[in-house]
């Protein structure tokens, strides 16, 4: 059957119609002409003529077609093909929506924090408003092995009104845990990253401090060190001189007393050789009696000088007493000054090492806290806070006031968990926002832990406010911990105890950091080595005192300042002040002294015997001198006549009393 | 894809296509390939387009060729639209905009993209009909006098160019 012309060009028109339905479709001459040849007029018709030329009628159903194309605005098969489009979408998204959402958040968190990031499994419901994921981790730029930060399972709950207004509001978000500075399975990728700044943690050694043994050797060398200013010395110099000016005396007056007795024995011989035959020799007599008298006189004199010297003797017994005393008074007084040089507790500052300890304890928390603070800061707006135009990639972005006063990023409120080492805290944070200005107040957080007995509780605010006081601020309470440490004092091998932490720490505007901390220790045990800083330090702790405290610390960009205020080194000072150094200890220190000058004491020791020997030869001088008394006595007695027989003047002879 | 614009202006400009398609597809084309294209207007404007019935391929091939050096007319779009911008008068409506759901993503506050947009709606009009009178001067005065030279058919004449033809025609039903 022959092929029959498209049914618009067998059609009959006026001439109107003609014009208005097929030559205004066509645009090409030659294609007008065709059908102008088609069709011929005929009392104002257009009527087709009849064509059989196979050729022709596919030329003219061609041009048909075309005509019948260029009709209408709207092309029926293009809309049937964007619905088909728009269908293919459809399917597209619903199969491809969350890994299409995950790669572009995961997109948009590397381009915030310019570090590989990750998502696990996210899911994205847009009617609901909610995006839910199983992990996200963020590569820490500084340390490629390290996440900046990681969370477990989230749940996102997004307000979608605002976020057609281009805001990221987030009523709630729960998140199962959140971490920062954690380990990655394999190092992230970053991007232009400056100098890696690796730091290597060191364990800090044990300060050199060590407490000095009282031995022996160590007291001689501080009596050499210190003797000027020993007493002792000079006491036995002045002891030794009074022994040696009573010695010297006593010997004068012994060679003295030795020559009157030499004088007076001569004087008695002669009155002994006196004979007296009668009792007439009147004159004899009394001339005899005037001797024995004059004689007895000088005995007695003699007697007296002999009494002197004893006295003197017995005063050199006193000096030799009065000396010990005085040996013994420098003795103690040169102790109480060695043992102040020699005291241990003169090197002791633990004070010092415990400041380093403590700083070290500190700076991982505060680092956590800076880091913290660094990834709020980086939610801070980016586009010049009060600038009218921000430049884009082209042209301006004009930045038109806000009229609903509400920030473009905010999540309202998040809980959780966040995990540091083996605790893990339950986690709140309100308010993270870009813009706190509009959202009225700082970023809050508040993180706690109990666990047993143990507890801490951390709460602060990070604010980017203009009229903001502090940048941010941390307070920490730990109302009592159990704690062990290994190595933590010297001289001490382990030590449990409690301790209680209240502190306080801020970003000041300028960026530097200052904080405030109290620590309280109490309950003590401790093992503590064999020597004397292992027992010392052992002996103060294990006393149950409780040690504090006060730590306080500002960092700045050039400025760094530190101090601690501690009770611990005059608790350890006064343990090892003299009044408490062991009766070992002090019978060392008191040995020493003497050996050292046990020379000098021996000396003064011999000169006092040397004196104490003369009371022989002082006694020896007395009975001499009364035997030649008596024997003197008796010649008088057996020159002078019995009782009736009067001698003139021999009642006046007085014998001495008893001599000594 | 590209081909396929190229090949489908081509035949756009030579076949029996209305002139009026092609040329709105062209002023399309203008606008789409001097306004930065990352916000919704953008990829309204083009979606849109897509249910008048314009020549596809001349509003794409277009864009691609504009897309280049569209910076080129930045100073001056982003003078026009700065200036609409900052207008005293309009601010009031601008903040309202801003606040209004999906607008932000219009980008309607950037000064190029508001400066196109009122080019545009200015010389839209002039464009349109600048080239339905050059395709009209181009289908009677040029058209033939290529289609008859030497070099176009020796091009023709080809194998790769009828084989290519011949492949598009088979696809898409084109007679030339």
């Amino acid at each position: 059957m022959a092929k029959k012309i498209n049914i618009i060009l067998r059609k009959k028109y006026t001439e109107k119609k003609f014009r208005k339905k097929i030559l205004l479709k066509l645009f090409l001459e030659d294609e007008k002409k065709a059908v102008l040849d088609l069709y011929r007029l005929e009392n104002g018709y257009y009527l087709p003529s009849d064509v059989t030329d196979k050729k022709k009628i596919r030329e003219l159903n061609r041009i048909a077609k075309t005509v019948k194309s260029n009709t209408g605005a709207l092309g029926i098969g293009k809309t049937g093909a964007l619905a088909a489009v728009a269908v293919l979408i459809l399917l597209f998204f619903l199969f491809l929506k969350n890994p299409l959402a995950e790669k572009g958040l995961e997109k948009a968190l590397e381009a915030a924090f310019k570090a590989e990031s990750e998502i696990d499994s996210l899911t994205l419901s847009l009617l609901k408003g909610e995006i839910r994921y199983r992990a996200l981790r963020v590569t820490d730029r500084e340390n490629p092995d390290k996440n900046l930060f990681e969370t477990g399972k989230a749940e996102i709950n997004i307000r979608m009104k605002e976020a057609l207004k281009g805001k990221f509001n987030a009523e709630n978000i729960e998140l199962e845990y959140l971490a920062i500075d954690t380990d990655r399975k394999t190092r992230g990728e970053v991007s232009d990253r400056g100098e890696e700044n690796k730091t290597t943690e060191t364990k800090r050694p044990l300060p050199s401090f060590k407490a000095p043994e009282i031995n022996r050797d160590a007291v001689i060398k501080a009596i050499e060190e210190n003797l000027e200013n020993l007493t002792l010395p000079a006491e036995l110099e002045k002891i030794k001189e009074s022994y040696e000016t009573a010695k010297t005396d006593i010997e004068n007056g012994i060679d003295d007393t030795e020559k009157q007795i030499e004088a007076f024995k001569k004087k008695a011989e002669e009155i002994r050789s006196v004979k007296i035959s009668s009792a007439l020799e009147i004159d004899k007599i009394k001339k005899l009696t005037e001797d024995i008298s004059s004689a007895t006189k000088t005995a007695d004199g003699i007697l007296v000088n002999i009494e002197n010297t004893g006295n003197k003797l017995k005063s050199v017994s006193e000096l030799s007493k009065s000396g010990t005393s005085l040996v013994n008074t420098a003795i103690n007084r040169d102790f109480t000054l060695l043992t102040e040089k020699l005291n241990p507790a003169q090197s002791f500052d633990l004070k010092e090492y415990i400041k380093n300890y403590i700083m070290e304890s500190f700076e991982p928390v505060l680092k956590k806290y800076e880091k913290a603070f660094s990834i709020a800061s980086k939610l801070k707006r980016e586009k010049g806070e009060k600038a009218d135009t921000v430049k884009v990639k082209r042209g301006r972005k004009i930045l038109f006031p806000v009229t609903d006063n509400k920030p473009g990023f905010i999540i309202e409120k998040t809980s959780g968990s966040f995990i540091d080492g083996k605790r893990k805290y339950s986690l709140q944070i309100s308010s993270i926002t870009n813009n706190q200005e509009l959202a009225g107040k700082p970023t809050d957080f508040s993180l706690s832990y109990k666990k047993d007995k143990e507890s801490i509780s951390i709460e602060g605010y990070f604010d980017s406010r203009e009229k903001r006081e502090k940048n941010s601020m941390l307070k920490l309470n730990i109302p009592a911990v159990n704690f062990k440490l290994n190595d933590f004092l010297p001289g001490i091998k382990t030590v449990e105890g409690v301790y209680m932490l209240t502190a306080e720490a801020s970003i000041e505007k300028d960026r530097s950091l200052s904080g405030l901390a109290e620590i309280n220790t109490d309950n003590y045990k401790s093992d503590g080595t064999d020597d004397l800083t292992g027992k010392t330090v052992s002996s103060v702790l294990n006393k149950n005192t409780p040690v504090n405290f006060r730590f306080s610390f500002k960092t700045g960009k050039d400025t760094q300042e530190i101090r601690l205020d501690s009770n611990i080194d005059k608790m350890l000072k006064d343990a090892i002040s003299p009044p408490e150094l062991t009766s070992e200890q002090k019978k060392i220190i008191k040995d020493s002294i003497e050996s050292y000058f046990s020379s000098n004491i021996d000396e003064n020791s011999r000169i006092a015997e040397g004196i104490t020997t003369l009371k022989e030869k002082l006694d020896s001088q007395k009975s001499t001198v009364s035997s030649e008394k008596n024997a003197l006595k008796e010649k008088l007695d057996s020159a002078v006549p019995s009782d009736n027989i009067k001698i003139p003047g021999a009642d006046k002879i007085k014998l001495p009393a008893k001599l000594w | 894809m590209i081909i396929k614009w190229i090949i489908k202006t081509i035949a756009a400009l030579n076949s029996n296509n209305r002139p009026g398609e092609v040329a709105a597809a062209l002023t399309f084309g203008v606008l789409l390939g001097i306004m930065p294209s990352d916000n919704i207007t953008w990829f309204t404007i083009l979606a849109m387009t897509f249910f008048l019935k314009i020549n596809f391929g001349a509003e794409m091939v277009m864009a691609a060729v504009l897309k280049p050096i569209a910076p080129l007319f930045d100073p001056f779009l982003d003078f026009i639209g700065y200036h609409l911008l900052t207008a005293d008068s309009l601010s009031q409506l601008f903040t309202k905009l801003n606040s209004m759901p999906v607008m932000p993503f219009s980008g309607f506050s950037n000064t190029v993209v508001a400066g196109t947009i009122v080019s545009m709606a200015v010389l839209s009009v002039p464009l349109f009909f600048m080239f339905k009178l050059l395709l009209r001067l181009y289908r009677e005065k040029v058209r033939d006098r290529i289609m008859s030279s030497t070099i176009i058919r020796k091009i023709g004449k080809l194998p790769i160019v009828s084989k290519i033809v011949w492949i598009f025609k088979k696809a898409f039903e084109l007679k030339r």
